[in-house]
């Protein structure tokens, strides 16, 4: 199951939003999942979840600006992280604990 | 197929050469070793050094076991392996990560060349990964040694010596160039983020690398910066984790069979 079409967050209208890394690691009954999200404070992260995902969004203090070489220079600018996190089993939303501190956000999940 | 075995019989004549930008009469200069890594630590912390003590670019890498890549500076046309230096000091760093078949030939190639400008030591700059890192504020420092008479060399700053254990990667290889040379050789490495570019472990390599050579290293600016570091170190994190399952990083922290 995906996420609902419905999602009424200006996030949506977002488009160009930078990817952050992040780190996957399961345990047998959790997952936790670390996201580096430079130039973002903690009240402007939301976390979506549905039964086998996570939807992390976040928007930075400042605006990003990268140039890129590829076939053509690109110059990509965004003030946005956003990243769907596949999850290899299912989850229970309601059992999560979440902190963020040094410009990481850490995730635990309990799994269904 | 005539023509694909002249150029591997070409390329194992000189796979890889360094190729001097500047003449420099060293001082039996000390080395230090920042390629790409674990948590990209002591690239960071190599490009710092290079930034905050005006090094200039010396030499460069040149070698046909790379994709041809080259770095564009401020318009200034690069090599991706630079090595800077002054008469008492050389850094070694890179823009793109290692891949394995290069490793052999580049830490060969670079001791021999250490000790042909009779460096005084190497110090490799790396990170281990450690999963608790999101805990801890500062990273703790460890080093390893090519020779255990180097040992007082860190003990007498209180830095905690490997003593047992598997160590691998490019540092790992570097440790083991310079034990053949006869150039004394350590590693210092931090406790860092496995996934992520990890500027506060770079920054306490430098810390201890300072105390270590007695000289002064600013880590202020890379602690202010590390938020934009992170998100430039981005692509290269990516690059690094890519290469690194191939350079055995994953057997660090086993046991090793022989016990006395």
């Amino acid at each position: 199951m995906g996420f609902p079409e419905d999602f009424d967050s200006l996030w949506e209208d977002v488009e160009g939003c930078l990817e952050p890394l992040v780190e996957l690691r399961e345990t047998h009954s959790a997952f936790e999942v670390y996201v580096d999200l430079p130039y973002v404070r903690g009240e402007s992260i939301e976390v979506r979840f549905s039964e086998d995902a996570l939807l992390i969004m976040a928007e930075c203090s400042k605006v990003i600006r990268f140039e890129r070489w590829g076939f053509a220079q690109k110059r990509m600018e965004s003030k946005y992280f956003r990243k769907v996190i596949k999850l290899p089993h299912k989850i229970d939303p309601k059992k999560v604990t979440s902190s963020f501190k040094n410009g990481v956000l850490k995730i635990r999940v309990l799994k269904v | 197929m005539f023509f694909l075995f002249y150029q591997l019989a070409g390329m194992s004549e000189e796979p890889l050469q360094i190729v001097m930008k500047k003449d420099i009469k060293f001082e039996n200069p000390v080395a230090i070793e920042g390629f790409p890594d674990v948590g990209l630590a002591g690239a960071i912390a190599s490009m710092h050094l290079i930034e905050s003590w005006g090094l200039e670019e010396i030499a460069y890498i040149e070698t046909s076991l790379i994709p041809p890549i080259m770095v564009v500076h401020n318009g200034e046309l690069l090599n991706p392996i630079r090595i800077y230096g002054n008469k008492n000091y050389i850094v070694l760093t890179s823009e793109i990560a290692l891949p394995l078949i290069l490793l052999n030939s580049l830490t060969k190639k670079v001791v021999e060349w250490l000790n042909s400008v009779n460096a005084s030591m190497l110090i490799a700059l790396t990170g281990i990964p450690v999963e608790n890192r999101f805990e801890i504020e500062k990273p703790a420092v460890y080093g390893v040694v090519s020779k255990k008479e180097h040992v007082d060399l860190l003990s007498k700053h209180k830095i905690e010596v490997l003593q047992e254990g598997f160590i691998s990667g490019t540092y790992a290889l570097f440790l083991k160039e310079c034990l053949k040379a006869g150039l004394p050789a350590i590693a210092l490495i931090a406790q860092s983020f496995l996934k992520y570019p990890d500027p506060g472990a770079a920054a306490e390599l430098l810390t201890s690398l300072s105390t270590i050579l007695s000289v002064s290293i600013d880590v202020k600016p890379l602690l202010e910066n590390a938020e934009e570091i992170r998100l430039k170190a981005r692509d290269l994190v990516k690059q690094t984790e890519r290469v690194a399952p191939s350079t055995y990083r994953n057997v660090e922290g086993e046991l090793p069979l022989m016990y006395r």
